[in-house]
């Protein structure tokens, strides 16, 4: 790989994982080549159960990498869009959660230690393999989410959890609003939910969508009434909305927690086909179908509107998928923080000349 | 050529004549942390918000004068020591709990205000602030985001890194920039993760927005009392093995229960080989189980005793002898050299058999109080430095207790930080192209050099001994060369 | 410069800070927000931590003993709230005595409102027929009527020091109680107990003097108030005249000696924790270390007795905040008890106020000599009290009482300011306050 990117000459390397997110950001500026780094980066994953760590190479899919923690009883409770044939590596780089993002953390809060290609070809690496470390700088909150601008990851250790029993449960809601009633009054009650998102699909009621250990489901029931087992394939409906095959434009938009209620709102008053709240991370998604998909321009005005609103408690709405008709009308990204000259300056340090991914993250870093 | 006068001038109209120190007798006690190092610096100047941080920050850039944030001089690892002499400032005016908002969960507070104020702030609307190090009730915020601390309860919660949402901070350049904000996740590269954790190398910062989480509903809260650190150690791996994440788990040994007892009567058993403190928090419904499953491992592995406290009061008096041990150590010798190593916790008891075989080799005493659950040792020597040799002795002896741990597969430090006295240890972990990686993000930030100079990787030259102060500015005006 | 001590600059070597106290501090800076000096100006100079350090340096000889330096110990209040939070158990308040000791023989600075201080201490204060006299007038004014007229007017905060002294004043006060002065009748088969009167708590308090021996009387004590006894010497050692602090330590302990083994209550924090240490002042007196022990045994504060022996059910239908006095919570690590004496009076509400353990300020002379910190202190008790609007403020020391009544003012809220004996008296059935 090393020689791929050296050889690359001007083409900027697009890396490949799973190829789930390819669509993810503005176009590559320029003449670029996509990597199959996933493929290049397979091996063997080293589990150490004792110590819930486990080494893993970039290009082990979650799927793998949950059979072979399964088997001794633990588990990475992230669940990003399209686990089972994302690759660790490219989870990493996109920096997308799922549901369980409130409990167990941001793709980033599992990573304990992580080597990464440098656009000069030298391979480095930053953190170790224990839980609790603060050796040297924390460049793995850098390198995650950076969508491989800073370089390309090979390898992450992850921190693992033990698997608890729990049991997926809903129940439907007279509106958005007592959805998110519901689910602070749950989380104040310190019920633990492993998830809870409220899932809308247009034309259905809304319904409360959580996980919970058997045992907290009486002191559940208590808070929302009588719950029934989730029927199959909500949950991942939940976790995928807006990356299925036939989501022609997907947003995800993080707000506090109480612009959350107006952020879905005005969500809703696009149509999507699906919407899926999370709450307790501020944290919406809406999907369109083919069918549902609206007119660009119009689109991008209310895009526009929803990131003005936003913007003022640091919030963000970024456009994951667009028919490739939008693209001239709508930025992915929406406009950079404040911080986006230390952000360039971050890439004119690791790379210099843009040959990862030139022109695809936020800005057009 | 600069002299000291100047600078006193500048850092004058900046702060105010009465928010800077300069006079011998008074810069003597911002010398040191809490650590053995020490280092007197020229002036401390207390800012009173971004603004100023950034001004006095230009001023010592354009001046040539080296910078040492500093919070309240808790610190583990001497990062709050002005290594290079230079120019200390102190957070001290910038204590104000700004904002606790209980709909947003978030508060907004100063980098002064320290961490246990916080709590008491969150407290009144039923939620606290997770991250609790030991040294809680005087360590600032300021200097946690800097140390990206930790403490008991970051074993089931996470540490500092995981509760700041949003920083201001004035970089080494002296620009003021905001890294994240209110909300959890923000796109772009993670620069609030990047700079938590940079012991003050990066810049000062001015601003914290944290996360707020709400009380639990309810705690358990044991000690099971052994006759061996061992029999504890293998009983923190029963516990996590068998799938149970407690709030916390902590070790202490014979020789802390004894000082901690001694000094704070919190009824830990003075006879017992080692203790530890096990935590769960939830529902009753939920973590009464989880007790008992605890309860068993601890009598598996061969427990004497397990107390369960039976109020919030007892609770409160076994954590204070925990959070206060490392302090009560005074009591055994005049210093304390606390390391801080990681190890993969299926190693803990080898490692720990590593250490006394080291200590013991070396003649020395040491106590050991950690988070056994994280796998996060602190072994403690402790010495009086006035003995000749002694600490020489010390350092050595330390050294070689972190290369065990790094040799077992763990790392330097879990959440004192690198400072001042573990970065030439660095390159046992990382390469060459490892260090000068990580040291490209101070160029990021505008660090060429003499922003906390001498912390964190490998130092260069300028960094001399810390522990021996020179004379020489002690009898020196503020007319002194520099 | 040599660290082994042999450049120390303490003025007088032989009653130098011990060593082995000084070098106990780890400088963990676990005690600095514990500091009400500190909590206001955010100086690691003005933190216990600090003021060891530079005990330290002056004695291994790396700094003189400069007005800066003795500024910085100057502003201690002496509260001892850093030894309570201390883990590594420094003695500070012996320290910090041991430390004044050596500025009071060779000040830096400020040396002639020194002496005249030491003057008043020892020629005032520790002569009870002096301070009688000196109190008298005083008392007169107490109880002029145009007083809270001249109050109001605001013309009084124009008096400086004397202004500080006259807004701590109580509203009246009472007659004085003095040792051999008539207690109650005893019910038969009392346990015989000696109440320690004091100099300023006799003279100023005395009707706390008389409930204290009420409540005792209830407690099925036969109080006593040994003629001989006279000022404990806290306030000449806080102020490092140790030589005098002995001397009346010696006085109190053969004028006592011959009430043994009966317990010594007394109803002031400052004095009591004196009294309990009187072991430790004279260690160094071969004719006296053993028996200053003894004496020091048979010390206990007025709460640690009755809430040991129990007082008859009271009643008092009021808000009340209990106020820590820094030498009962701090030095004597005395907390429960007031509380739980309180607690158990029908009718009463106990509210809790934040820092209602940290220093009011008053500490001793200490309102007179560092107004601004003593003012900055009082401010924020002046806060917390509007904030809970208490009726009752309850502590169990002259000095906070004096002070408190200031902040009452300063508050503008209606409360009185009670000594838990006081409080006590009153929920139990009160008294003739003649």
């Amino acid at each position: 790989m090393r020689d791929l990117v050296a050889a690359a000459g001007d083409l900027t390397v697009v890396p490949v994982g799973g190829a789930t997110q390819l669509e993810l950001g503005n176009a590559p500026s320029g003449p670029f080549a996509l990597m199959a780094a996933g493929a290049a980066l397979r091996g063997e994953v080293q589990h150490e159960r004792e110590d819930l760590t486990a080494v893993v190479p970039a290009g082990v899919t979650l799927g793998e990498l949950a059979a072979i923690l399964a088997a001794k009883g633990q588990h990475l409770p992230l669940d990003p869009p399209l686990a089972e044939t994302s690759t660790i590596g490219g989870v990493m780089a996109t920096g997308l959660g799922g549901p369980m993002r409130p409990r167990f953390g941001a793709p980033r809060d599992f990573v304990l230690g992580m080597t990464v290609l440098r656009a000069d070809g030298e391979l480095v690496k930053a953190g170790g393999r224990v839980v609790k470390n603060v050796t040297g700088y924390d460049l793995m909150r850098l390198w995650c989410g950076s969508l491989g601008t800073l370089g390309i990851i090979t390898e992450v250790t992850v921190r693992v959890y033990p698997m608890a029993p729990a049991v997926d449960l809903e129940c439907p809601v007279a509106s958005l609003a007592e959805g998110l009633e519901l689910v602070e009054r749950i989380y104040r009650a310190d019920v633990r939910a492993e998830f809870s998102d409220i899932l809308a699909e247009s034309g259905e009621a809304p319904a409360l969508v959580l996980r919970a250990p058997e045992r907290a489901v009486p002191a559940l029931e208590a808070l929302t009434g009588p719950l029934r087992r989730l029927t199959p394939g909500r949950y991942a409906l939940c976790r995928d909305a807006g990356y299925r095959l036939d989501d022609v434009l997907a947003l995800r938009a993080v707000t506090t927690p109480s612009r959350l209620r107006a952020l879905a709102t005005d969500l809703v008053a696009l149509k999507p086909s699906t919407l899926v709240v999370r709450p307790l991370s501020g944290f919406v998604r809406a999907a369109w179908d083919v069918g549902s998909a609206p007119n660009a321009r119009q689109f991008g005005g209310a895009l526009d509107q929803l990131r003005g609103a936003t913007a003022a408690v640091g919030g963000s709405v970024v456009a994951d998928r667009m028919p490739a008709g939008f693209r001239g009308e709508i930025e992915a990204w929406g406009p950079p923080p404040g911080s986006f000259g230390l952000m360039r300056k971050l890439k004119e340090a690791y790379d210099p000349a843009g040959r990862f991914n030139r022109g695809r993250y936020i800005g057009g870093i | 050529m600069t002299t000291r006068r100047e600078l006193l001038a500048g850092l004058s109209a900046i702060a105010g004549a009465a928010n800077v120190l300069w006079r011998h007798e008074d810069l003597i006690v911002y010398e040191f942390d809490g650590t053995i190092e020490k280092k007197l610096p020229y002036a401390v100047v207390f800012p009173d918000g971004a603004e100023q941080v950034a001004a006095v920050v230009r001023l010592c850039n354009a001046l040539g004068f080296a910078i040492t944030p500093r919070g309240a001089g808790t610190g583990l690892s001497g990062g709050a020591v002005p290594a290079q002499r230079g120019v200390v400032i102190a957070t001290a005016r910038m204590r104000r709990i700004l904002e606790v908002d209980p709909v947003d969960r978030v508060a907004v507070v100063e980098p002064g205000a320290p961490n246990i104020q916080l709590t008491e702030a969150a407290a009144e609307h039923g939620l606290f602030y997770a991250p609790d190090p030991s040294s809680q009730k005087a360590c600032t915020i300021g200097g946690n985001v800097a140390e990206n601390a930790g403490g008991p309860h970051c074993l089931a919660l996470g540490v500092t890194t995981n509760h700041v949402l949003g920083i201001e901070v004035v970089t080494a350049d002296g620009e003021i920039v905001w890294l994240g904000g209110r909300t959890m996740d923000a796109p772009g590269y993670d620069l609030r993760g990047g700079f938590i954790g940079s012991e003050g190398t990066l810049g000062v910062v001015t601003k914290v927005v944290v996360r707020l989480l709400p009380v639990p509903e309810s705690v358990v809260t044991l000690l099971g009392i052994f006759n061996s650190v061992e029999e504890a150690s293998v009983t923190v791996g029963a516990i996590i093995s068998s799938g149970l994440i407690p709030a916390a788990i902590e070790m202490m040994d014979r020789v802390t229960l004894q000082a901690a007892e001694a000094g704070l009567q919190c009824g830990y058993p003075a006879d017992a080989g080692a203790v530890l403190l096990v935590e769960f928090d939830g529902i009753p419904e939920v973590i009464e189980s989880q007790a008992t499953a605890a309860r068993a491992a601890c009598f598996e592995a061969g427990a004497s005793e397990v107390r369960v406290a039976r109020d919030a009061a007892e609770r409160e008096r076994l954590w204070k002898g925990r959070k206060g041990a490392i302090g009560a150590l005074g009591r055994i010798a005049p210093n304390y050299y606390i390391l801080d190593g990681v190890v993969p916790r299926s190693r803990l008891v080898t490692v720990m058999a590593g250490v006394d075989e080291i200590v013991s080799r070396y003649g020395l005493q040491v106590a050991n109080v950690f988070h056994a659950g994280d796998g996060n040792l602190h072994p403690c020597v402790v010495f009086d430095e006035r003995v000749p040799g002694t600490l020489e002795r010390v350092l050595a002896a330390g050294a070689e207790i972190m290369k065990v741990c790094v040799d077992a597969g763990g790392s330097l430090t879990g959440e004192h930080g690198v400072g001042y006295e573990k970065n030439k240890f660095m390159p046992w972990l990382y390469s060459e192209v490892d260090l000068e990686n990580m040291g490209r993000i101070r160029a990021v930030f505008g660090n060429h050099g003499r922003f906390n100079p001498c912390k964190l990787l490998p130092a260069g030259s300028g960094c001399g001994e810390m522990a021996h102060n020179d004379a020489a500015m002690r009898a020196a005006g503020p007319d002194a060369y520099v | 410069m040599a660290s082994d001590g042999s450049h120390s600059f303490w003025p007088i070597p032989a009653d130098a800070p011990a060593k082995d106290d000084l070098s106990r501090c780890v400088h963990c800076g676990l005690c600095v927000n514990a500091c009400p000096t500190y909590a206001i100006t955010g100086l690691e100079t003005e933190s216990p931590r600090g003021r060891i350090y530079l005990a330290r340096a002056v004695d291994e000889g790396h700094i003189p003993l400069t007005a800066a330096v003795q500024g910085h110990w100057d502003l201690c209040l002496q509260c001892r709230a850093c030894e309570a939070v201390c883990p590594s158990g420094v003695p500070y308040g012996r320290l910090m005595e041991h430390v004044r000791a050596q500025v009071a023989a060779k000040p830096p600075t400020g040396g002639k409102m020194r002496r005249l201080r030491r003057f008043g201490l020892r020629n005032v204060v520790a002569r009870p027929r002096v301070l009688a006299a000196a109190v008298w007038p005083v008392r007169l004014w107490a109880a002029f009527p145009l007083r809270g007229l001249l109050r109001r007017s605001g013309l009084l905060r124009k008096l400086g020091r004397l202004g500080v002294i006259e807004s701590q004043l109580p509203a009246r006060l009472g007659r004085p109680f003095r040792p051999g002065d008539a207690t109650p009748a005893a019910n038969p088969g009392s346990a015989p107990i000696v109440l320690f009167t004091g100099c300023i708590m006799g003279e100023v308090f005395g009707d706390v003097h008389r409930a204290t021996a009420r409540v005792l009387t209830r407690a099925g004590f036969a109080v006593e108030a040994t003629v001989g006894q006279g000022c404990c010497g806290a306030l000449s050692a806080h102020d490092g005249d140790l030589e005098f602090a002995r001397g009346l330590a010696r006085d109190n302990i053969d004028a006592l000696e011959r009430t043994s083994p009966a317990t010594i209550v007394n109803n002031s924090a400052g004095c009591g924790t004196a009294l309990k240490e009187y072991g430790d002042l004279l260690a160094g007196d071969p004719g006296y270390a053993d028996r200053a022990r003894q004496f020091s045994a048979r010390v206990k504060d007025f709460s640690e007795v009755v809430a040991a022996a129990g007082i008859p059910a009271g009643r008092f239908a009021k808000r009340v905040t209990y106020q820590d006095p820094c030498h009962l919570a701090h030095a004597q690590r005395v907390r429960n008890q007031p509380r739980a004496l309180l607690g158990a009076l029908a009718g009463i509400s106990v509210v809790e106020t934040p820092g209602g353990d940290m220093c009011c300020g008053a500490a001793g002379l200490y309102s007179l000599v560092q107004p601004a910190m003593s003012a900055s202190l009082r401010t924020r008790k002046a806060e917390q009290f509007k904030k809970f609007a208490p009726e009752v403020i309850v502590t169990a020391n002259p000095g906070c009482q004096m002070q408190y009544e200031a902040a009452v003012c300063e508050a503008g809220i209606q409360a009185r300011v009670m000594h838990l004996a006081e409080v006590l008296d009153e929920a139990t059935g009160g008294g003739r306050t003649d």
